[in-house]
């Protein structure tokens, strides 16, 4: 049903499939490196399969939280977009955490490329 | 940056042994601030330094108990944390894209907190669904070089005390579960030895909930493999499986078919009580597998058994004692007491029996023999309750 094989009790029971617009940090025109997971970008650390926010992609509800990642290297070619998220995606958390923090499990049947996103130019 | 790497002093990179992610405090598509602990229960900070997908640099240093309680209490910042390290040595470590260490470096903490890496304002969110609670049964099963399988029943009943049913109706049938996978088409244990040989040690029960870890012993054969362990992933193919293929192709795994029984008592303690059943193994090889079970699932797994197998059928050799042999013409029963488990069997003899036993003499109850006894057990329906149906097939002398 998701992407990955997810853990035991995962995604959490605090989810659901809804329409939301978040930022996250993509790679710009390329959707499918932009929405792979943990577990996907690194294939082979299996320390981190079992843990389910690694099978879920990184989303806030705000620019600011995403501003300190885009000076991590591990960030260098990735820009901040807007990510329309939609019903049939997969399932994303219903309440953010303290920095607006949400997290969306794909579906495997996740169109990826049909995913909109728009790119956020910052003031320098 | 501050190029730490060049102030270390290399080590092995497989210095500090395996650490096991414990927390995530800060991950956002990656884990750049986490805790991790040892396999002696030590905590360790890691945080992102820098670096690409190919190679990243992380710091590491030891943290105590009592700090990280503070600093997930948020009493205390990173930044500050990382200004007062608690140890005099921290670790570089680079990590390669599948996570294992290329180079691992001792740093001396005075650099950690005087080119502090962490900015005044950085904090991170901490929400409990982040704990890795596998982390605990993992080091204890490494620790205690056992087999560990943690059971935890939850169940509204349970919330206020333990209950008499918990104990009797699931924690017993799950133990006789473990005990069938280890028994199955085993050429070490026998019925009447596998007691002696393996440890079915409960080491943590809880009351409130049932909460138990049974122990197993590991015993790895000369090329690393454990018999036991895959006897017991066998038994956790069969929780696990919850499509009408995989339930039939995990119990037609297992000779002995009495399991099948078992497994209907556990799955009707669920339902019948609105429980759920998580459970976890991990053992000494850092293998992990875990499985819960619902109501509903439970249900869903019942009906499947029910229709694709309505009556488990199973011819047992059991060594004992005789209690009774009545040949009553209408009502033939026998009643034998089990000399390698406190069991008694009890049911009719077998037609056959009756005509060729004759006029042959036995002793009860001081003398052993085999029983052949056949089980036909149906299980709970909603027109009957469940039943077992024993037939005495045949008596024979034991060979000494």
């Amino acid at each position: 049903m998701f992407k990955t094989e997810l853990p035991h009790n995962c995604p959490p029971r605090d989810v659901s499939e809804r329409g939301i617009s978040l930022f996250r940090l993509v790679i710009p025109s390329n959707n499918a490196e932009s929405f792979k997971n943990h577990v996907e970008l690194f294939p082979d650390r299996n320390d981190l399969k079992n843990h389910c926010k690694a099978n879920g992609l990184s989303f806030f509800d705000n620019i600011e939280a995403l501003l300190p990642l885009l000076e991590k290297d591990i960030n260098y070619d990735k820009k901040i977009a807007r990510v329309t998220i939609t019903e049939d995606l997969g399932k994303v958390s219903n309440t953010p955490t303290k920095s607006g923090h949400y997290t969306l499990w794909l579906y495997k049947s996740a169109d990826i490329e049909k995913i909109e996103m728009e790119l956020i130019e910052l003031d320098v | 940056m501050f190029n730490f790497k060049e102030h270390t002093t290399q080590l092995p990179n497989n210095f500090l042994g395996k650490l096991h992610y414990h927390l995530l405090l800060d991950f956002v598509d990656y884990p750049f601030l986490v805790v991790q602990i040892d396999n002696f229960g030590q905590y360790y900070l890691n945080y992102y330094l820098g670096g690409s997908k190919s190679l990243t640099t992380h710091v590491l240093f030891k943290i105590s108990k009592e700090k990280l309680s503070i600093l997930l209490a948020q009493e205390i910042s990173v930044h500050d944390l990382f200004a007062m390290p608690e140890s005099d040595f921290s670790y570089i470590l680079e990590y390669n894209e599948s996570g294992s260490v290329e180079y691992f470096g001792m740093l001396n903490s005075a650099l950690i907190s005087i080119n502090n890496p962490i900015s005044s304002d950085y904090e991170f969110d901490f929400e409990e669904d982040q704990l890795i609670a596998d982390t605990d049964i993992k080091i204890k099963s490494i620790q205690r070089s056992k087999i560990l399988i943690d059971v935890y029943l939850q169940s509204k009943e349970l919330r206020a005390s333990l209950k008499y049913w918990a104990l009797k109706s699931f924690l017993i049938p799950f133990s006789e579960l473990i005990r069938f996978s280890l028994l199955d088409q085993s050429n070490e244990y026998t019925p009447h030895t596998i007691d002696q040989k393996v440890n079915f040690g409960m080491n943590n029960l809880q009351i409130g909930s049932l909460s138990a870890t049974l122990e197993v012993n590991y015993n790895p054969n000369l090329f690393g493999e454990s018999t036991n362990q895959e006897d017991i992933i066998k038994l956790f193919n069969v929780i696990k499986a919850t499509e009408q293929d995989d339930i039939l192709l995990s119990l037609e795994g297992f000779q002995n078919k009495k399991i099948i029984a078992e497994y209907l008592k556990v799955l009707n303690v669920i339902i019948k009580h609105d429980a759920s059943l998580n459970t976890k193994m991990a053992t000494p090889d850092n293998y992990f597998i875990e499985s819960s079970l619902d109501k509903t699932t439970a249900q869903k797994i019942k009906r499947i058994i029910n229709d694709k197998i309505p009556n488990v059928e199973d011819v047992e050799n059991v060594q004992g004692y005789l209690f009774e042999l009545n040949f009553d013409k209408n009502n033939p029963s026998f009643s034998v007491h089990s000399s390698t488990e406190e069991y008694k069997y009890k049911g009719r003899i077998d037609a056959n029996l009756v005509q060729s036993i004759g006029e042959k003499e036995f002793t009860f109850i001081d003398k052993e023999y085999l029983f052949i006894i056949h089980t036909l057990y149906t299980p709970e329906s909603s027109k009957s309750p469940e039943k077992t149906i024993r037939t005495l097939l045949d008596i024979k002398e034991i060979e000494n």
